[in-house]
């Protein structure tokens, strides 16, 4: 593709880099012909030859099933391209020296209208093609996993094209070189989540489950925009090397302003609070699904998004602090949470906010790249405990099915228990997870989290950050917090999970002696991914060694981003750093609280559990945490009743139609009053008649001669 | 040679716009005397063949063929424009009423070019998709909608203010016989609310016409020559007012926007979908605007108007939430996006300008398509409430797939069409009003709900009755109607820039000449070495010079 | 000769006529009031024509002949309301009125 503009002469000029436009293209392609595939027999006219809808669906079936070999080929296929290409890229870039400017290309313009000019162009450096990795390289995994999970799905086809759309999306967010088109991905993978969500749209709980993603992300899309309008308005372009130098010269309002605004897109994509609700319900959709999207990609897009405009949210510090702040207390409320659920995917999910409350705690400080650190490694072992729970819940459908048990629940930790046996590999890699995630060294979970508390820490003892004040508190005193925030949710963490895992794998199986006699391990096409994510968060760790623990080359990952994030990261952090002493005692610390979670979650825990029809029901605080403290029927009272309420009585009832009714009367009154005037001069009178004659002679005869 | 150069070397300048203009009349000429009306089928027996034989051409058919034609001759519009001369092109003036001081002046610019092309192009669409639904009358059906597009052409093309008006009332008169002969059950009660209430305007705007001739002194009712008047501030603003109010009826800007519903419910669907093309504001900026500049950017019209603009976004959405038939959702959506259109056509910045022009011409591809698939519901079932249906993905998956391309374009996704002009309007707007800027981003949330809500009860949850079991999908015709709006929606979504490019010169125009001679298009903002040059110069225009 | 005289005569002739045919139920006595009316502007037309040529004289004629053929119409008219109600009473004719 030819180019239309060029930067300077780049180092990555003429090299494999040019080829990058293809890395959206590639899955982009796969969902065009996955989508063709679900569309091909209503094209071909199978409406008209079947009346009904079961003759029709059969007769689709029947069409599909000869071509669901190409889809499972083509659905990871192009996934597996895409991280080729990737790898090639990053390899070249690795490569090559003096990386210190984005490599940015625009092929066509896209809304030129004055002095906006806004194209279509991609900006490749070391944080676009360190996400494109995991995207990719992630994303086959899971891509690859769910041609066993919905091996069995009538939607096979559907399923894949939303998947290719959706990394197709992802690959726009993180590659383009502006807001506007950044956005474009931003939306789409909005898109494909609501059509993932609601894939099993038959259930209606499903369909609103996506609807609120959609809708709660469009609250956040909401604080994009304006920040986009507030930066054109600002420095005159959007894209990201433009708007952000221009920006130097802009007063501290705008940079507050701005990055507010664009939290509030954070907030509603990468679900913080008050914007987190969707994410709990999206787990309505299939398994692989919430392991993609809102685990590994999707909802790290906020992380990216504050990373990638790290000039904007460095320039204000108070703001920083704030999003910083939100992080923690977000991590620590979806912690609490997580302890009393017990819907294997729902702990999960409150997992994965908690665990974006500690990247946004990062990014929140200034230590960017601990947040995309905390992203990679979240990815793969949050990613392999979401499959390893799909493991799971197909292994229960199975048994229910087997036992014909249809309406238990596959996915309650009630109904499980001693799987251990029967999905071995399963309860390893999971175990590993849950491991890593807990922050047990030296696994990948370890490392990252250590690193953003070792930098919140060493910020608080002293940084431009600390210096900063929000509202009238002092950023070092908020940064402490922060700090035992995270620490305390460290615990937690440690304390769900191993929770979670003792419910599911140890113990005695709940499931029902019919039932469990159905139950077995995942076929190996679910089962590499996951031992292939389990290897990565095992390995993950070496990404970013830090000095303290010199097991290999240290901050390979902070040394990679430092060309896009350093300069920011500088300006809110300073040069804080910690000494080997400090360090080494808050390594300590979060090990022994990692251990501490394990064990309080053992003693507690192993005591046998009722199954989900013996359960007794919860009281007190422990219903309290299971409802999810009731947001969501609280919000539904305060916010979504009294809304409709209003639109439908006093807007449409009360003024709408009133004023139809006005307009239409007030036609039928003037028309009336008007015939009664007129009635004033005669009504058949013609006496009255010859005297409105004369009168109206001598008035005229008046006014001629008086004139 | 490219098409452009190859089309006025042929000088079709000279004929293309008249023609638009008259085709449709002798077109609809044809189809009254020619045309044969529907027969109603005897199942299983043959059709007897209509040659020149007993009855002459299906009425649909030949309305069709005009419909064409004039696509065809659309289309060569839009080629024949260039895009880089500024000014009135494909210019044609004939004399008409010399003593009057009326001219037959018609000519296009790039605002008026889009909004021309898009009907010219949509109605031979919209005729297609509705195939089936109009079986009585057919042959006076179809003078009428030839009389209507000659009515939408000639307002979209008029220089001249007594013909522009001749023109907006000749698309009155065959909507009302359209709204109250074929339409549904209440349709009397509409269409005579429709006349009503849109006439009360244009009569006001028929005074404010002749005013503005017999204080003119210059005793013309061309554009060009009413542009050179200069006149007091308290004139321009009873002026305005009555114009503002004549196309704020038409277009259904709050709070005179109750008609719309209505006539949009009981109208046939073709209809319903001219009654969703924007002339009111189309007009207010070819007329009302650079006829008086001063009452415009008076602050009082400026927050009332700017005001009337968010609470229409607003209340437009919300009311649509809480609809029980699609068509009302639609209706509704229309009236929140013409808030849009008229925050953009009052923030007067080149960005917001092209943008609400972007809206105009993108709702009324998405806002068609969406009452097209309206009408394929009513068609197969005979109603479009919402509870009526449900589960529909499984049953009619093309239809599905349309439906969500659509809404999805009228909630502004990026990548559709519906995003461009809706983030042209709110960037624009936002550098010269920002609160209203932010205020109106909020539409868009409600979008999302409205347009969702309708979504899925439409397509998704159960699938409750057995009728809805046996709904056919989109086919034959329809189907490739509607495949068209498809790639329209996709098309102008990512590649917008023909169409912005076209409207350059005439927006830019349109704001110099509103705002005066101050610094173009925005309030100087604070701006970083290096980071912009004004795409086009500010040109130094005197106050009341003419838009050349 | 005093045309200022002629023109008062004819003035207060037409009030007379004027009065009557506001005031008068009678329809014979109304249309007395009108041809009183008639030929004061007749006498007017004279007295102009003394001052203004023959253009006056030519008037008179034609307003006599319309007068007689209003007249006529009108008296039948008169003799028609007469056999429908008996009388001649303007009250009658309320057929036009709200």
């Amino acid at each position: 593709m030819a180019a239309l503009q060029t930067a300077s002469a780049h180092p990555l000029d003429g090299s494999l880099a040019e080829w990058v436009w293809l890395l959206p293209l590639l899955p982009l392609l796969g969902a065009l012909l996955n989508g063709a595939l679900v569309l091909w027999p209503r094209l071909s006219g199978v409406t008209a030859e079947h009346a009904s809808l079961d003759a029709r669906e059969a007769e689709t079936g029947r069409r599909l099933a000869g071509t669901r070999w190409l889809t499972s080929i083509v659905g990871p296929g192009v996934m597996l391209a895409a991280f080729a290409l990737a790898v090639a890229i990053f390899s070249t870039m690795r490569g090559t020296a003096d990386l210190v400017t984005p490599f940015v290309r625009t092929y066509a313009s896209w809304m030129p209208v004055g002095d906006l000019s806004i194209d279509w162009g991609v900006q490749l450096d070391q944080l676009s093609v360190l996400m494109s990795l995991v995207i990719t390289g992630v994303g086959f995994l899971i891509h690859v996993f769910s041609v066993g999970y919905m091996a069995s799905d009538g939607g096979y086809a559907r399923y894949f094209a939303y998947l290719n759309l959706f990394v197709a999306a992802m690959l726009v967010l993180v590659l383009g070189s502006s807001y506007p088109v950044m956005f474009v991905g931003w939306e789409g993978v909005g898109l494909a989540s609501y059509l993932l969500i609601g894939f099993w749209f038959s259930e209606k709980a499903n369909a609103d489950a996506g609807k609120k993603a959609f809708i709660v992300n469009r609250i956040g899309d909401f604080g994009f925009l304006v920040a986009m309008f507030l930066l054109f308005s600002t420095t005159g372009t959007l894209d990201f090397v433009g708007a952000h130098s221009a920006l130097a010269m802009a007063s501290p309002a705008v940079f507050t302003a701005a990055a507010l605004f664009l939290f509030l897109g954070c907030a509603g994509k990468s679900a913080q609070l008050p914007l987190y609700i969707w994410l709990p319900d999206a787990m309505a959709g299939p398994t692989p699904v919430s392991a993609l999207i809102h685990a590994a990609t999707m909802v790290t897009g906020g992380v990216y998004l504050v990373a990638r405009a790290s000039p904007v949210f460095a320039g204000a510090p108070e703001v920083s602090l704030f999003v910083a702040l939100i992080g923690a207390i977000t991590a620590l409320f979806a912690a609490t949470i997580a302890l009393r659920q017990w819907d294997i995917k729902k702990v999960l999910a409150y997992s994965t906010i908690s665990q974006l409350g500690y990247m946004f705690v990062a990014v929140g400080t200034g230590a960017y790249a601990a947040g995309v650190f905390h992203l990679v490694t979240h990815a793969f072992f949050k990613a392999l405990l979401f499959l390893g729970a799909g493991a799971v819940i197909h292994a229960m459908h199975a048994a229910y099915h087997h036992a014909h048990q249809h309406d238990q629940d596959a996915q309650d930790l009630r109904n499980m228990g001693g799987l251990r046996r029967y999905l071995p590999i399963t309860s390893a890699t999971m175990w590993l997870a849950t491991l890593a995630i807990a922050g047990v060294p030296p696994l990948a979970g370890f490392f990252s989290k250590d690193e953003i508390l070792a930098s919140v820490f060493a910020r608080a003892q002293g940084s431009p950050l600390a210096s900063a004040t929000l509202l009238g508190v002092p950023g070092s005193a908020l940064l402490y917090l922060i700090y035992a925030v995270g620490i305390i949710t460290a615990l937690l963490t440690a304390i769900y999970m191993t929770r979670l895992m003792l419910l599911a794998f140890t113990g005695a199986n709940r499931t029902g002696d019919q039932a469990s006699a159905g139950l077995h391990e995942a076929p190996s096409v679910m089962t590499i991914p996951m031992i292939a994510l389990a290897v990565l968060t095992v390995v993950g760790g070496w990404l970013n060694l830090p000095e303290l623990l010199p097991l290999g080359p240290t901050h390979l990952l902070s040394d990679w981003l430092d060309p896009v994030t350093g300069d920011a990261s500088r300006v809110l952090g300073g040069t804080a750093h910690l000494d080997h002493g400090t360090e080494l005692m808050l390594v300590g610390t979060a090990v022994a609280i990692a251990l501490i979670g394990i064990g309080i979650a053992y003693a507690r825990f192993r005591s046998p559990v009722a199954t989900r029809e013996n359960a007794v029901p919860e009281t007190g605080i422990a219903a309290l945490l299971g409802d999810a403290y009731r947001v969501d029927a609280g919000l539904d009272r305060t916010l979504v009743q009294p809304l409709g309420v209003f639109a439908s009585r006093v807007l449409w009832q009360g003024i709408d139609q009133r004023i139809d009714r006005a307009f239409v009367a007030g036609g039928a009154l003037i028309t009336r009053v008007a015939g009664q005037a007129h009635d004033a001069l005669g009504a058949g009178d013609v006496g009255r008649y010859a005297w409105v004659i004369v009168l109206g002679v001598l008035a005229m005869l008046a006014a001629f001669t008086l004139r | 040679m490219t098409m452009h150069e190859s089309l006025i070397a042929m000088g079709v300048a000279s004929w293309l716009l008249p023609a638009l203009v008259l085709w449709p009349l002798i077109g609809a000429a044809m189809v009254l005397v020619l045309g044969r009306d529907a027969r109603p089928r005897p199942t299983g027996a043959a059709l007897p063949s209509d040659s020149l034989g007993s009855g002459g051409p299906d009425a649909r058919a030949l309305t069709l063929a005009v419909l064409v034609v004039e696509a065809v001759l659309g289309i060569a519009a839009w080629l024949a424009f260039d895009a880089d001369a500024a000014g009135w092109q494909l210019r044609t003036d004939l004399t008409w009423l010399p003593d009057l001081g009326a001219q037959f002046s018609l000519g296009v610019d790039g605002i008026s070019l889009p909004m021309l092309v898009l009907t010219t192009c949509l109605m031979p669409l919209a005729l297609l998709a509705t195939w089936d639904q109009i079986t009585t009358r057919v042959p006076s059906y179809g003078a009428l909608l030839l009389a209507l597009t000659s009515g939408l052409v000639g307002v979209f093309t008029a220089l001249d203010l007594l013909l522009f008006y001749l023109a907006w009332e000749l698309m009155l008169i065959p909507m009302y016989f359209i709204i109250g002969i074929w339409g549904s059950a209440g349709r009397t009660r509409a269409a005579i609310k429709y006349v009503m209430l849109t006439m009360f305007g244009s009569l006001l705007m028929l005074a404010a016409i002749a005013a503005l001739y017999v204080m003119g002194g210059s005793e013309s009712f061309h554009l060009d020559d009413l542009l050179q008047l200069s006149m007091g501030l308290e004139t321009q603003l009873w002026l305005f007012g009555a114009f503002f109010l004549a196309f704020a009826i038409k277009s259904a800007l709050v709070p005179f926007h109750t008609w719309l519903p209505d006539a949009q419910f009981e109208a046939p669907v073709i209809g319903a979908v001219v009654l969703g093309l924007k002339v009111g504001t189309y007009a207010l900026l070819r007329f009302a605007m650079p006829l008086f500049p001063a009452a415009v950017m008076h602050d009082t019209v400026q927050s009332v108007v700017l005001i009337l603009s968010v609470i229409a976004i607003v209340w437009g959405a919300l009311v649509a939430i809480v609809q029980p038939d699609l068509r009302k959702v639609l209706s509704y959506s229309s009236i929140s996006h013409l808030g849009f259109i008229m925050l953009g056509c009052f923030a007067l910045t080149q960005q917001s300008v092209e943008g609400a022009v972007m809206i105009m011409v993108n709702h009324g591809i998405t806002i068609s398509a969406l009452f097209l698939l309206a009408g394929f519901l009513k068609e197969r079932r005979g109603t479009d409430r919402l509870d009526a249906f449900g589960g529909l993905a499984r049953v009619v998956p093309l239809f599905a797939v349309m439906l969500t391309l659509s809404m999805l374009s009228t909630i502004g996704l990026p990548g559709t069409n519906g995003f461009i002009g809706e983030f042209l309007v709110l960037i624009g707007t936002y550098r010269t009003q920002p609160l209203f800027a932010i205020l109106a981003t909020s539409g868009v949330v409600f979008a999302s709900v409205y347009a969702l809500r309708a979504t899925q009860r439409l397509l998704f949850a159960s699938l409750d009755t057995k009728s809805n079991g046996g709904l056919r999908d989109l086919h034959g015709r329809q189907l490739v109607v509607m495949g068209v709006f498809a790639i329209a929606m996709l098309w102008l979504g990512l590649a917008p820039q023909p169409v912005l490019r076209r409207m350059e010169h005439a927006s830019t125009a349109l704001v110099e000449r509103v705002r005066g001679t101050n610094a173009g298009f925005a309030t100087p903002a604070p701006r970083g070495p290096g980071s912009l040059t004004l795409a086009t110069p500010v040109r130094p225009a005197t106050a009341g010079a003419p838009l050349r | 000769m005093m045309l200022g005289d002629a023109l008062i005569v004819s003035a207060i002739l037409f009030t007379i006529g004027v009065v009557g045919v506001l005031t008068r139920r009678n329809a014979i006595i109304l249309f007395m009031c009108v041809e009183l009316m008639l030929n004061a502007v007749n006498l007017s037309f004279v007295t102009f024509a003394k001052l203004h040529g023959v253009g006056g004289h030519v008037f008179v004629i034609i307003v006599m002949t319309i007068a007689a053929a209003e007249a006529a119409v009108g008296l039948a008219i008169v003799i028609s309301v007469f056999r429908h109600f008996g009388a001649v009473d303007l009250q009658n004719l309320k057929l036009l009125r709200r």
